[in-house]
């Protein structure tokens, strides 16, 4: 009796550690990578696909006439994906047949974008042929065959690309294939894609760019592989790549990374090509440090460059702008930017008077119209006698509001 | 044979047990990919967790786990995609995940979020802000930079989408923080444009909540008007709502967008309602003090769709001894000018002269002007009799031609003999 239950013990126990195991294995995998579909429901769905199939269409439809004139909302693409993720390719072509023709409305674009990608993922080739035939060639749904294209058969598309693409095409799969080039494995990437498909180059040195522009080593690595390539055109797409690379957007635009890609033996034109791009996104991305940095003594950064920065600046912050301009004896920025602004405006036909559409860029120029009365009051004054008498009389009737 | 026979046994029993331990291993393998256990063993956890005020700092270590663990496994998927914005099976993926976090384990993803993640960022915002907008939305502001302003507005226009009822009730609630309640006209005008179609009600009441003449709300009726100009129920039902509003300048927006929009092969009916219009306009339905811009309003729409005589004749009619000219009808007569340059002049040589004549022609030549057209303008200021508008034309073609050739216009001002002097010159 002891005997069986040792021997039941052991079987429960090698059950249950082993099923213990097993689960927490594939529970590790799923955290690191992508989480699979639901076994339960991947095994259901053929079944509940065939025998619900006019219920799906009736759903789509529905959710597509809910919508009408205006976007999906997020959680009924959600919906309509979870439909359309079933569906076969003959199901696909049926209900890519039942879309209105009016595909411009956003319901239709987004159903017949999920279509093409379904088709994609069944039968890459053929879905790519439809989407680059009228009408939907205009909307370009093959991106969205890429898109399922490229999540399962990387070699694939790049060899249907390199043989039957069109520049545009070749170009868009080739910076989307580089990126996932240069994400499976860095080190062999640039190789990869100079033998396999030359178009993907351009997107492996961006990915790369990103990848390596944390640290000031991996950077000068990334300058030395960029020295290596011999066509001077990609170096300089990756360089401006690489200046507006989002990961900037709203953070400070490393600078310094002129004096490595210089340091690197960079041909000067491409140093110099590299700084303006870089001041070019800071005078967007960040004016006020563009401008201060402009500003510093020795900076020979041209004043109509320096009046970009500030003009940007002012368009977010006036406040902060014209406070900067007063204290750095900048009062001609001031000056110039209300001339300008007048000027243009006015002989654009502009007329004051009843209710204004475009108020706030009026009441933005009579600010700083009065900014500069204040700092400059007969410089401003002989500036406003140049005016037509009805544009002068609104600065003066609007100033005295704004400095209130 | 007794011993080979245990042998035997004991290699039957042992081959047994490692089949069974495959086959548990593979079950385990399958509750995991299942999705079995894991809500309970998350429930039991808080559960657990929220008993104590000395396991508040393991709650806290538990909720900056789980989320750097989703984090990783969203981060990995939008590596591994190639366009996310219409990689749908990525996307459905990155669903799954973020809908099993807590309200503090999105905020710490969204937190790790740099800007480069657009897409990832907008959907973690979105599960967020529908467990706590307050919360949410307040984050997203302090965190948005300064040049990119609008993930806030848009994540609260997609909870929107998905849950009108709940996201426009939170933007009435009398508790919202500060920085927020500031920027409730802003959210609002954001949620409206596609309500209008699921729930007009709604929408309209919505809309009813901007301040008159709020800056926020300027457009909504417009943007409504040429998205449904060509369908005759919906326009019909936003005329009616526009009249009920009591502002009139809801009717004058939605009438200047609508006739704009109409479509071409509809002009019957455009012309039946630019008739109706007119009698409703010519009634007492509209205050007095804001006629002018109400009619001016639909005239240069008229005037857009080339019913520029009727509608300039009416005009005319009711205000030819006013010496203003309202801004809409301004614009419509610089774009008539710019249109059909020889049709406005020989409409002017045909009118009497009147205090609104003068209005209009100064308008045209301030339109000539614009479009480096300076002799017809010049031509124009003959017909100006009122002394003060004609010297104010004067002095703005004056200016726009100096800006554009100074020295034509110099020769233009030597050449004039008997005008008083086009006052100060450019500098």
């Amino acid at each position: 009796m002891t005997g069986w239950k040792s021997k039941l013990a052991l079987v429960a126990g090698t059950l249950g550690v082993a099923s213990w195991l097993g689960y927490r294995a594939e529970c590790r995998n799923l955290d690191a990578a992508r989480q699979p579909d639901s076994f339960t429901r991947s095994t259901a769905r053929p079944v509940l696909a065939t025998r619900t199939r006019a219920e799906s269409i009736d759903r789509l439809n529905t959710l597509r006439r809910v919508a009408g004139r205006w976007s999906l909302a997020p959680r009924e693409e959600a919906q309509c994906w979870e439909i359309i993720r079933g569906f076969s390719v003959d199901e696909v072509k049926a209900y890519l047949a039942e879309i209105p023709e009016n595909l411009h409305l956003q319901a239709n674009l987004v159903l017949a974008g999920m279509l093409f990608y379904r088709w994609g993922q069944l039968d890459p080739e053929a879905a790519m042929k439809e989407a680059l035939k009228p009408p939907y060639a205009e909307a370009q749904y093959y991106q969205s065959v890429v898109a399922a294209w490229m999540g399962r058969d990387l070699e694939g598309i790049m060899r249907w690309a390199k043989a039957n693409g069109s520049e545009a095409i070749k170009r868009n799969v080739g910076n989307a294939a580089g990126r996932l080039l240069a994400f499976q494995d860095p080190e062999t990437a640039l190789a990869r894609a100079t033998a396999e498909f030359p178009s993907a180059v351009d997107g492996v040195l961006f990915a790369l760019a990103l990848q390596m522009s944390d640290s000031e080593e991996s950077r000068r690595k990334f300058f030395a592989l960029l020295a290596s390539r011999e066509d001077p055109k990609e170096r300089k797409r990756c360089l401006a790549s690489l200046a507006s690379a989002p990961a900037y957007i709203g953070r400070r635009v490393p600078i310094e990374m002129v004096a490595e890609l210089e340091a690197s033996g960079a041909p000067p034109d491409q140093v110099d090509f590299f700084r303006n791009e870089l001041e070019r996104q800071a005078i967007f991305q960040n004016p006020q440090e563009a401008l201060e940095r402009m500003s510093l003594p020795g900076s020979d950064t041209p004043r109509d460059r320096q009046l970009s920065a500030y003009a940007n600046w002012l368009a977010h912050e006036p406040e902060e702008a014209v406070a900067w301009a007063q204290n750095h004896g900048k009062v001609d920025f001031i000056a110039e930017t209300v001339k300008t602004r007048a000027t243009q405006r006015i002989a654009g036909g502009w007329q004051p008077g009843g209710e204004e559409r475009d108020s706030s860029w009026d009441r933005f120029t009579l600010d700083q119209f009065s900014a500069w009365r204040k700092l400059e009051p007969s410089a401003a004054e002989s500036w406003l006698q140049t005016l037509p008498s009805e544009i002068r009389d609104h600065f003066n009737a609007s100033s005295y509001d704004a400095t209130r | 044979m007794p011993r080979d026979k245990r042998l035997l046994l004991r290699a039957v029993g042992l081959l047994g047990l490692l089949s069974l331990a495959w086959l548990g291993n593979r079950a385990g393998h399958s509750l995991a990919r299942a999705g079995w256990f894991q809500q309970e063993a998350v429930s039991a956890k808080k559960a657990r967790i929220e008993s104590s005020p000395a396991e508040s700092q393991r709650t806290s270590q538990a909720t900056a786990g789980q989320a750097a663990s989703a984090l990783k496994r969203l981060r990995a998927i939008v590596a591994a995609s190639p366009y996310l914005a219409t990689d749908w099976d990525a996307q459905a993926e990155i669903h799954g995940i973020l809908a099993k976090l807590s309200a503090d384990e999105l905020a710490a993803i969204y937190a790790e979020l740099d800007s480069g993640s657009v897409v990832l960022a907008r959907k973690v915002g979105l599960a967020w802000v529908a467990k706590d907008p307050s919360a949410a939305l307040s984050a997203m502001l302090a965190k948005r930079s300064r040049y990119h302003s609008f993930n806030a507005v848009v994540i609260f226009s997609e909870w929107a989408a998905n849950d009108p009822s709940a996201a426009l009730a939170w933007l009435d609630s009398t508790d919202l923080p500060p920085e927020l309640a500031e920027m409730k006209a802003r959210f609002r005008r954001r949620a409206l444009p596609g309500l209008l179609e699921r729930d007009f009600d709604l929408a309209t009441s919505e809309f009813l909540k901007f301040e008159r003449g709020a800056e926020d709300s300027r457009g909504l009726l417009e943007q409504w008007a040429s998205v449904y100009a060509g369908e005759p129920a919906m326009r019909e039902r936003l005329v009616e709502f526009a009249k009920s509003t009591g502002r009139p300048d809801d009717y004058a927006q939605l009438n200047s967008s609508l006739l704009r929009a109409w479509p071409q092969e509809d002009s019957e009916a455009m012309l039946e309602y630019l008739k109706g219009l007119r009698d409703y306009l010519s009634s007492d339905a509209v205050p007095v003090e804001a006629r002018p811009n109400v009619d001016a309003t639909a005239v240069g729409a008229a005037i857009y769709r080339e019913y520029t005589g009727p509608a300039l004749d009416w005009w005319m009619e009711r205000y030819s001894r006013s010496s203003e000219t309202p801004k809409p009808l301004r614009e419509s007569v610089a774009a008539w000018v710019q249109k059909y340059p020889d049709q406005v002049r020989q409409w002017f040589e045909e009118q009497p002269p009147s205090p609104q004549r003068d209005s209009l022609s100064a308008t045209v030549v301030t339109a000539f002007a614009a479009r480096g057209k300076f002799q017809e303008a010049d031509g124009m200021l003959q017909g100006i009799s009122d002394p003060k508008l004609r010297q104010s034309a004067i002095e703005r073609l004056d200016f726009t031609w100096t800006q554009k050739a100074p020295e034509a216009a110099a020769a233009w001002r030597a050449g004039r003999s008997g005008e008083a002097a086009a006052g100060p010159k450019g500098e």
